[in-house]
């Protein structure tokens, strides 16, 4: 039996409540499927905000990071990068190369720290694994270019694959959110907003991000750029994604709680 | 030349791993659609002057004294027509206090009627593949020792017995102890996306609904009929749905019937039970991945999900190595852009993939649960993506060792603090 907004007003009119919760294994939220195609046009709406405002927020990426550059003194030269509709302008820049010393140093502090926080069992679990798996990277990284001479990417290519992903990301973003939004009771302003707010907070982090990556690498040398790329760079995008959400969902839930009629039996 | 076909392989291994979270992906957003919008399928419960019935209730211990009373107190008191009802706590080579009192117990209470596994092989298949001959009933019912059941519990569970199509029944797990720490919040958290969202869609949609291993049970001539329970095995619960399935019994999920558990609150403890799970469900999935598309009995739709569940403890292995082949395409400079953010994408929103679920999986769960606060914490999910990986692929590698090696397992009890008598 489901229970109707009108027949819990008038109920409450009379001073009784008919509408009554269900035990939470009955419950189903009554949802029908135009909540979820409303999703697909505010889809719609950013990826077309985004599409535009693409080439602003990658040309803003590449002047922070040019500029905070400059301020670090780091030597870097701009160039242009035609990437379908957009101008890129990423940039060589000026970064620490270690010898075959520095590389071996590297490779045997990578060692030892797998070994301590293998063996040390103080720390929680999963803070182990992220020291390792960062440990084993940046080692890994240093073994091959101890061997090969250099890794595949250049301080250039580095910059270019970064500015591409940003803009990647950026447009690949709400097809997720669009997924996670279209399960959920949102109103139409807040798929709007859950959408929009997350790639609009990815442009900012991208920006901020790429200009510390820049001043890491030109301190460090190339065999930071894999550990930095594969689990600081699109993998830190996705984390907002579910912040976003969570947000939402809990004023989502906070209006369930105040509409018993909302919630169905099974 | 040689460099080059290494690299197109490592590009094509991506894409594919991006496919494979893909339809892993498309099939939990399907489930959490069916339990939030579509209609929902109700257990059996509600027939309540059914003739019940009769019933073993079977608890396996080993070393159990922590825990042994609350699990006894809560099945004498449960309100199952004595006649028609036995407890069987088996002691499994127990060597503290548990057989003292499971001794005591069947002393005051007739219907409890203890058995003791003395020598053979220790482990709960092994002690469940013992014990089943000697059951007064059909029916058993199945609890862990930490376990708390509540009074109408059994009868609940045992209702879906009535469906003669029925060969096995599943109640909801609970965490009774979520606000202990951060990592009994996560278990609560990813246990409610799998029962209250998952089971309850595989129920809805007439997919294969997993028999758990406690909070559940089945009928003990059809079991004993498929060959009891294998010694060996680490997941009798996998196991023994598949079985089931490929001889085309039912699984009943019953949402409502719900049973509290001790979660593990130690990162090492939760480990190795992960580790375990997951080394008995991939040799489930050695034994029984191409009977799946085999058998008869199943339904098309029935024989995918038959595969993608036993194929669920595999994938942050395969996660694992697609991370290693982004790494290698990396060194090279030939990393692909869009397979690597779809695949980061998917790393964190579905973090709690390889066991139970997404995060929008998750979130549909607290939804319905109401419990809003604990939906704030489902950006952390993603701590646990290491070290839900790393266990599981470690026991992964546990059932390849065993199938190579022709190893034997070890029955690896999952620690349990419990609390002292009389504190709930």
């Amino acid at each position: 039996m489901e229970a109707t907004v009108p027949n819990q007003r008038v109920s409450r009119q009379r001073g009784v409540r008919t509408a009554i919760a269900p035990h939470r294994s009955y419950r189903t939220i009554s949802l029908d499927a135009s909540g979820a195609f409303l999703t697909l046009p505010v889809f719609v709406i950013v990826e077309v905000i985004a599409v535009v405002l693409a080439p602003s927020a990658a040309r803003a990426m590449a002047q922070f990071a040019l500029f905070s550059a400059h301020l670090e003194g780091i030597v870097v030269r701009p160039f242009g990068d035609r990437f379908g509709w957009i101008e890129l302008q990423p940039m060589t820049f000026a970064m620490h190369h270690d010898d075959w010393v520095g590389l071996s140093l590297t490779l045997v502090i990578c060692v030892l720290t797998v070994a301590l926080f293998s063996f040390w069992q103080q720390p929680p679990m999963p803070l182990r694994y992220f020291i390792n798996l960062n440990a084993l990277v940046v080692g890994g990284a240093a073994l091959y270019i101890l061997f090969a001479g250099h890794l595949g990417y250049d301080s250039a290519a580095f910059s270019q694959l970064m500015l591409r992903t940003a803009v990647l990301t950026w447009l690949t973003m709400p097809v997720f959110i669009a997924l996670f939004a279209a399960l959920f009771p949102f109103s139409w302003w807040e798929r709007l907003l859950f959408i929009g707010i997350t790639v609009a907070y990815d442009v900012p982090l991208s920006i901020v991000r790429y200009a510390a990556f820049v001043g890491i690498l030109a301190r460090t040398g190339p065999a930071l750029m894999p550990d930095l790329y594969l689990l600081f760079g699109p993998l830190l995008d996705a984390i907002p994604i579910i912040t976003f959400f969570s947000v939402f969902l809990v004023r989502a839930a906070h209006r369930l709680d105040r509409n018993v009629g909302v919630w169905a039996w099974m | 030349m040689g460099v080059d076909v290494a690299i197109a392989i490592l590009r094509v291994y991506v894409w594919f791993l991006v496919a494979v979270m893909g339809v892993y992906a498309l099939r939990h957003w399907g489930f959490t659609w069916n339990r939030l919008a579509m209609r929902q399928r109700p257990y059996y419960q509600d027939l309540l002057d059914e003739d019940l019935p009769g019933v073993s209730v079977v608890v396996p211990m080993h070393n159990e004294e922590t825990v042994v009373h609350a699990v006894l107190d809560a099945l004498i008191a449960c309100d199952y027509p004595r006649d028609r009802f036995e407890i069987i706590p088996i002691d499994d080579h127990s060597s503290d206090d548990t057989t003292t009192i499971v001794g005591a117990y069947s002393m005051a209470y007739p219907f409890v009627k203890p058995a003791y596994v003395l020598g053979g092989e220790r482990g709960k298949p092994a002690a469940l593949d013992r014990i089943l001959p000697l059951a007064a009933h059909d029916i058993i019912i199945v609890f862990d020792a930490d376990y708390r059941p509540g009074k109408g519990l059994i009868r609940e569970l045992v209702m879906g017995f009535v469906d003669p199509e029925v060969g096995a029944v599943m109640g909801r797990v609970i965490p009774r102890n979520t606000n202990e720490n951060f990592l009994t919040r996560m278990q609560a958290m990813e246990r409610a996306g799998g029962y209250q969202v998952d089971q309850q869609a595989r129920y809805n949609m007439n997919l294969i609904p997993q028999y758990g291993g406690t909070v559940g049970g089945f009928r003990r001539n059809v079991a004993m009929e498929l060959g009891g329970f294998d010694p060996q095995a680490l997941a009798e619960d996998t196991d023994l749905t598949i079985r089931l399935a490929l001889a085309g019994w039912r699984v009943g999920y019953a949402n409502r019937a719900e049973c509290y558990e001790e979660a593990p609150a130690q990162w090492a403890v939760r480990f190795r039970q992960l580790r375990r799970w997951s080394r008995g469900h991939n040799r489930a999935l050695g034994t029984y991945f191409f009977g799946m598309f085999r058998a008869p009995a199943l339904s098309w739709q029935q024989k995918i999900d038959g595969v993608l569940l036993l194929c669920v403890y595999l994938v942050p292995a395969l996660l694992f190595t697609g991370f290693a082949a982004n790494a290698l395409l990396f060194f090279s400079g030939q990393i692909p852009v869009v397979p690597l953010i779809v695949f980061s994408f998917f790393v964190v929103s579905c973090s709690a993939f390889g066991n139970f679920g997404p995060a929008f999986q998750i979130a549909a769960a607290e939804l319905l649960d109401g419990a809003r606060e604990r939906l704030l914490l489902l950006p952390y999910l993603f701590v646990l993506f290491l070290f839900n990986g790393w266990a599981v692929t470690a026991g992964l590698m546990d059932a390849l060792g065993d199938g190579f090696k022709g190893r034997r397992t070890m029955w690896d009890r999952t620690q349990k603090i419990g609390t002292p008598r009389g504190v709930a």
